[in-house]
């Protein structure tokens, strides 16, 4: 199938534009913050605290501060919408907390040494289902993503990883059941040694085709 | 899948040598009936078996005792049913005054329940979607069969022609819901409930009119707003597809007017963390007041339940020792015994193997037992009130389910089961149990493993006897003191349906339904087909 090269131009990208505007501000001024914020002591302690709590609560794992893009209603799929349901980054501390809370909820046990701290490294999780019941291995046509930043530069992902499809239903506009498999594709970025503005945009290909471009302000994320 | 409609009776060549049985269905046919007294007396009515688990109490227990421990070898089979249809075949025969209804995903039979000889057909085409093809049986009343549809439409055929009287749609299975419960009729008022939790839906239990199909009461099995129990959905939006589904049938205290309903699990199965808290009245059992629907009191199984570890044989009531009980089982593995007065939980007994019942899901893997296919299935206990025991079958088989960040939804996501339904221990381990429980004391009288899981019905008799059957498509008939098997026959289909018995011209039969195929789950084999056993084959 030919590729259609659709810019998915979500809401975050509007709300984006005002902080970007900050960002280039902070440029201006003389930051020198890199892509990616090291994780000290205090940082590495509050993740695994906050995911401890979070898995001891049992209500699931939070990523709306996270988001730079989401569609209202994920529990439904509507004709034509592309299949990518959210795109979350996954700055070093959110990873380390992740981490906290997936261990929690499995019952291991774990201290900060377990915990995934490579502040070195950036992540974009995107969550998203099949067109139909049939068609498990859909996220293998996702395509490998890059980073462009502020003036051009251009940095490509270090690693693609794709979650095992597990099947999972949801409605049609009529409310009628549909099924899907839903999977993650899993973008890192090595930023080692780079000193990037913190103003870049996401771009990648889902698996029908549609091309994602999502501006996003590194420095919104703790 | 292709699917053969032509019904034909075959008799065994045994039988074929002895010509017609002496005691054929049209002799004393009774259009009318049964009438709400014959039901209520149905638990002593030796010539019938009323309604799924015999009795409004579901205690199952047969009076009958021409079939004994001594001469239970000489049974042999009158005759088969064989409906030419293969897949699903789980229902509970009913039989009265000598012909018997059995149903199958569309169709239901009437049949001579001494020769097999069929009476009539009838055979509904869907009108939408079918999310799960499975039928357990009906309810008769007053000149009429009632049953569910793989599509939630319950229909109300004519008892003597077969012939539609009415069709109600009961939900929309497009959303998940069908109707795969045997319901249970009662004081003009016909009470059915929907399944679908692993599809989304929500489930709901029905009171209709028997006479014209009108909707009387729906009591929410998944409560919302003021609703009580909707507190123990700590994150109310994920009530809205919560699950709770009614499998198999129903139970009812026709003295206190009470409804007893066994409601399945939560949605998603396997995703606790997406609806925390008590999840409120899935894996539970559920009191209601027949005529109002009103609440009037619940226990819960199993709480935020993430084994698919549903409450899904009806329950039984019964006294024992001067108390009133209700013996809840459960795919969790365990037997519950609650006093029916202070609804207190007096013995929980395990029925099965039970393993890392509280052990978290993990990314490797974790392996419980029961698995999402062990423990009690739909079909649940009886009751011996002379002996004061409780048989029960259960399923001996483990999975293994692994742990992956599976949804996103509305700002979080949702940890859950990668692997689906888990994978299942090998299949040469899958095996089953058979218990007599002290109804009283909760202790274990006896068990017999036994080389298949046991899904059938189990069916105790005043002959000292218990018939059932398992997946290799052996029916059995046991030793209700010992467990020890006295009698195994063959029938070539996986016994995953109703075992019952009755009396017809002063002789015993008893009927299985056998041909449970399923490639897929259980892998089992056979056409769907009923055989009907009497001592020396009925002469």
């Amino acid at each position: 199938m030919r590729a259609q090269h659709v810019v998915i131009e979500p809401r975050t990208a509007r709300a984006l534009r005002g902080s970007t505007v900050r960002a280039l501000a902070l440029i201006a001024l003389g930051s020198s913050a890199g892509a990616t914020s090291p994780l000290d002591a205090h940082d590495v302690r509050d993740a695994l605290a906050s995911g401890r709590a979070l898995a001891a609560a049992l209500r699931g794992y939070p990523v709306r501060e996270y988001l730079l893009y989401s569609v209202p209603d994920a529990f439904t799929v509507k004709r034509g919408e592309a299949a990518v349901e959210a795109v979350q980054i996954g700055t070093p501390f959110e990873r380390a907390r992740w981490s906290a809370y997936f261990l929690a909820l499995q019952g291991k046990a774990f201290s900060e040494r377990d915990l995934s701290t490579r502040d070195d490294q950036l992540e974009f999780i995107v969550y998203a289902h099949s067109r139909g019941p049939e068609d498990q291995t859909f996220m293998s046509r996702f395509t490998t993503a890059s980073l462009t930043f502020e003036g051009g530069r251009e940095v490509h992902a270090a690693s693609v990883a794709r979650s095992p499809a597990s099947l999972d239903h949801y409605r049609d506009a009529q409310g009628r059941v549909e099924f899907r498999w839903v999977g993650t594709v899993t973008y890192r970025f090595d930023l080692r040694g780079r000193h990037a503005a913190d103003v870049a945009t996401l771009r990648f290909t889902d698996a029908d085709g549609h091309t994602f471009r999502l501006p996003f302000d590194r420095q919104r994320y703790r | 899948m292709t699917r053969f409609r032509l019904a034909h009776v075959t008799s065994l060549l045994a039988l074929s040598a002895l010509g017609p049985a002496s005691h054929g269905w049209t002799a004393q046919v009774q259009t009318v009936g049964p009438t709400q007294q014959e039901l209520n007396a149905s638990a002593s009515r030796e010539g019938d078996w009323l309604m799924y688990n015999k009795d409004y109490l579901g205690q199952r227990f047969s009076t009958l005792r021409q079939i004994t421990p001594q001469n239970a070898a000489r049974l042999t089979p009158v005759c088969q049913y064989h409906t030419g249809e293969v897949g699903s075949f789980q229902p509970g025969p009913v039989v009265y005054q000598g012909r018997m209804i059995i149903t199958t995903p569309h169709s239901t039979y009437a049949l001579s329940a001494t020769t097999c000889k069929t009476l009539w057909t009838h055979t509904y085409t869907p009108t939408n979607l079918e999310p799960f093809p499975a039928n357990r049986g009906v309810a008769i009343m007053q000149g009429r069969v009632y049953r569910g549809t793989t599509d939630g439409h319950l229909l109300a055929l004519d008892a003597q022609s077969g012939k539609l009287v009415w069709d109600v749609k009961v939900a929309d299975s497009s959303q998940g819901y069908f109707l795969s419960a045997a319901p249970i009729a009662w004081n003009g008022k016909v009470f059915i409930g929907e399944a679908g939790a692993d599809w989304g839906a929500k489930g709901h239990l029905y009171a209709f009119d028997a006479r014209t199909g009108r909707k009387i009461w729906t009591f929410d099995v998944i409560p919302t707003g003021t609703q009580e129990g909707a507190d123990t959905w700590d994150k109310p939006t994920t009530a809205a597809h919560g699950g709770g589904s009614m499998w198999t049938s129903f139970t009812l205290d026709p003295m206190k007017k009470q409804l007893y309903v066994s409601v399945g699990n939560p949605a998603p199965d396997f995703a606790a963390s997406y609806r925390p808290g008590r999840n409120l009245f899935t894996n539970s059992l559920v009191v209601l007041n027949a005529d109002s629907g009103k609440l009037a009191w619940y226990a819960q199984q199993v709480q935020s339940d993430y084994h698919d570890w549903d409450t899904s044989a009806a329950p039984t009531v019964y006294d024992a020792g001067g108390r009133g009980y209700v013996a809840v089982p459960s795919k969790s593995g365990y037997l519950y015994l609650y006093d029916r007065a202070s609804r207190a939980l007096m013995h929980k007994v395990k029925v099965t193997t039970v393993e890392n019942e509280s052990a978290p899901l993990t990314t490797e893997g974790t392996r419980f037992c029961p698995g999402t296919l062990g423990g009690v299935e739909w079909n649940g206990a009886a009751f011996d009130p002379a002996g004061g025991t409780l048989f029960v079958n259960s399923v001996d088989w483990c999975s293994t389910l692994q742990l992956g960040q599976v949804r996103y939804v509305a700002g979080s996501i949702y940890t859950g089961s990668l692997n689906g339904f888990g994978a299942y221990d090998p299949i040469e381990k899958a095996k089953g149990w058979v218990h007599a429980v002290n109804a009283r004391t909760g202790s274990v009288k006896w068990k017999v493993q036994m080389p298949t899981p046991m899904v059938a019905a189990v069916t105790p008799t005043a002959g000292g006897v218990i018939f059932t059957g398992d997946l290799n498509g052996d029916f059995l008939t046991l030793d209700a003191r010992t467990g020890k098997t006295l009698y195994r026959f063959p029938t070539g289909a996986a016994i995953g349906g109703g075992v019952v018995t009755y009396e017809v011209g002063g002789k015993q039969y008893v009927a299985v339904a056998a041909g449970n195929a399923s490639r897929t789950l259980w892998r089992t084999t056979g056409a769907a087909t009923v055989v009907i056993f009497a001592l020396d084959g009925g002469r």
